[in-house]
């Protein structure tokens, strides 16, 4: 867990920016180290000030949000990205998902919401608002297998995972060891090329491999 | 009840049709007489009175008022129910239909008319006469025997019973054929399609321009409200703050909508240019030394007024806001595919060239709603006319709604469109 999280606000709207700032602010874990109006703003400034987390509005001028996921995420030391939408239906949102955000966040979400949305996404252990990404990647026709093969037990995680459940509840849950997990984790990512468990589970189902 | 309304469809025809060939019949026998054609100076040729008759006939559906009467006829007394129309703009194709209909439909009644009262009463006297055994003054010789006789009177009796039913068939046929005559032409059901098309093209923009607008307010005014109940308690001045976007910004979302539903409930068209020009009027009287040359097309659909009308309105804020000091040019003109308005100012040396801002996003965004687009920049020396070399110009293209560009904007991938609006509780 990173115990102070340095975050990153990219929306072309100032009042956004604004009223998003003033919520993380807040919290003394959490920090708004800059603010980007487009994408390509976005991913200069990530570059320069190494947020740990960036706001993403996926909807921007010029550059928009899922070309600056992934720009942001082929930076050397690539922050996680949460990618921030007006409407959950949005096929970018998937598109930025697929892309390599770690999560989404609804802009009409309070702030309790934003503030977890943003200490989850830093910190990786679990999948951020599983039901609704469960939701959105059922939204689209899957596509076909990429020659991908998980084991049972492989298979088995991956669906804890994305039920949002952390290494640790997974262990429990199958009462195995957190290392076991971890270990089964690792290489669902692997095999799935995926940076993170959102991306694992958004390509596990796409292939078919998983049932949600 | 059908018979009897074709019926009467075949008398209506009848009683005109013979209003026609009395005239016809006297007319030309009266200008005829003593001539090549009517040596005998009693009858003219029948067959020059019945083709001049039919041609009288078709005369009378090119009078203005005949379609619509005969298309009355048709839906009331034939019970036609498909599309019947009166075009919007009268071709000879249509013209030549209706004559050929209304021809047809006095000579369907006239038809009816000779089978009721000329062939009914022959084969009633004829019959009358076989079962009599006794001429009563018809042509017709009376048969030999009681079996022929008697065939004679079934033949009748058959023949007369069948004759008394002849405008059954008669509407029937009519009722088949009308479509053809006064229904749409294919070029009707082009411009029905077409108009329709572009109807829901402008409501496709409509609905997009408020799932927008409104939608971007609604998410400004709900992060605002987050952020300033958030800090109320610690940050009292913050919080104010966020009240104030608040506020400002669902005032903005109000007037527009207020705007756009103004604009569904109000079907008048504006006044060509008229809204242009008071735009231009207001900035010439707050001091802008303006030239302008406005040329809109009549009839431009309300939605793309509109539009025209904010491009031009911030087009001249911003020149106004950002140019050099001098004159200001507006020209808005169009062609057949797009309505086109360029501003330009004089821009300070060395004045920022940098192609951007809120007020040139939001112009590009309505551009690109209507499939347009919107440049803005120095004119180079190079190119342009030489007296705008070195300005600054803002050109903006709004493409007429089409068909074709209702299928673009359908496209077009942008917005999420109505899944969106529809499922944002979800």
């Amino acid at each position: 867990m990173v115990d102070h999280v340095r975050v990153l606000l990219a929306d072309d709207e100032p009042l956004v920016r604004g009223g998003i700032r003033l919520i993380l602010d807040g919290e003394p874990d959490l920090e708004v180290v800059a603010e980007a109006g487009d994408g390509a703003e976005a991913v200069s400034l990530a570059r320069d000030v190494r947020p740990d987390v960036v706001c993403m509005d996926v909807r921007m001028p010029g550059v928009d949000g899922i070309r600056a996921t992934e720009l942001v995420l082929r930076l050397p030391t690539p922050p996680r990205v949460l990618v921030v939408t007006t409407f959950e239906h949005d096929d970018h949102v998937l598109d930025a998902l697929q892309a390599g955000a770690s999560g989404f966040l609804l802009k009409r979400a309070g702030a309790d919401e934003m503030v977890q949305a943003v200490r989850t996404v830093a910190g990786g252990q679990s999948l951020l608002f599983p039901d609704a990404v469960r939701r959105l990647v059922r939204s689209r026709p899957r596509g076909a297998g990429a020659g991908v093969r998980l084991t049972a037990r492989e298979r088995e995680v991956l669906i804890l995972v994305a039920d949002g459940l952390t290494n640790a509840e997974i262990a429990a849950s199958l009462v195995v060891g957190v290392e076991t997990v971890r270990t089964h984790v690792s290489s669902a990512l692997a095999k799935l090329g995926a940076r993170d468990r959102t991306q694992a589970v958004v390509r596990a189902y796409q292939a078919g491999l998983i049932d949600l | 009840m059908i018979f009897v309304r074709r019926f009467a469809w075949a008398m209506l025809g009848a009683a005109i049709g013979l209003a026609v060939v009395l005239v016809v019949f006297y007319v030309l026998r009266a200008a005829l007489v003593g001539t090549l054609f009517a040596a005998d100076a009693a009858y003219a040729p029948d067959v020059l009175v019945g083709a001049v008759s039919v041609a009288v006939a078709f005369a009378l559906g090119l009078v203005p008022g005949a379609r619509e009467l005969e298309m009355t006829a048709a839906r009331s007394l034939l019970g036609h129910g498909g599309d019947l129309v009166i075009p919007g703009r009268t071709t000879w194709v249509h013209r030549f239909r209706t004559g050929c209909w209304t021809a047809f439909h006095l000579l369907a009644g006239l038809v009816v008319a000779f089978c009721l009262f000329g062939l009914v009463p022959a084969t009633v006297v004829v019959g009358l006469e076989s079962a009599l055994g006794r001429s009563v003054g018809s042509p017709v010789p009376v048969a030999d025997g009681p079996a022929a006789r008697l065939a004679v009177v079934l033949g009748c009796l058959v023949a007369g019973l069948v004759l008394l039913a002849a405008a059954w068939p008669a509407g029937a046929l009519a009722q088949r054929l009308v479509g053809r005559f006064l229904g749409p032409t294919a070029a009707d059901r082009l411009e029905v399609a077409l108009a329709r098309q572009r109807q829901e093209a402008e409501h496709t923009l409509l609905a997009r321009e408020l799932h927008d607008g409104i939608g971007h307010a609604l998410t400004v005014v709900s992060v605002q409200a987050a952020a300033g109940r958030r800090v109320a308690a610690t940050r009292p001045e913050r919080a104010a703050a966020a009240f104030a976007a608040i506020e400002e910004v669902s005032r903005g979302a109000l007037a527009e909508l207020d705007a756009l539903l103004g604009m569904l409930r109000d079907d008048r068209q504006p006044s060509p240019a008229g809204g242009v020009a008071d735009v231009v009027e207001q900035h010439r009287r707050s001091g802008l030394d303006l030239v302008a040359d406005v040329d809109l097309p009549p009839g431009l659909p309300p939605l793309l007024h509109r539009t025209v009308v904010r491009v031009v309105t911030e087009g001249l804020t911003n020149a106004r806001r950002h140019g050099a000091p001098g004159e200001v040019k507006l020209a808005v003109g169009h062609t057949e595919q797009e309505v086109v308005v360029r501003v330009s100012n004089a821009v300070a040396p060395g004045a920022a060239t940098r192609d951007g801002g809120r007020g040139l996003a939001g112009i590009r965004e309505r551009a690109s709603l209507f499939g347009g687009s919107a440049e803005a920049g120095v004119v180079a020396h190079a190119d342009g006319p030489e007296d705008e070399a070195g300005r600054w110009l803002l050109s903006v293209r709004l493409p007429h709604l089409t068909a074709s560009s209702a299928t673009a904007t359908a496209r077009e991938p942008r917005p999420p469109g109505a899944a969106g609006g529809e499922e944002r509780n979800g």
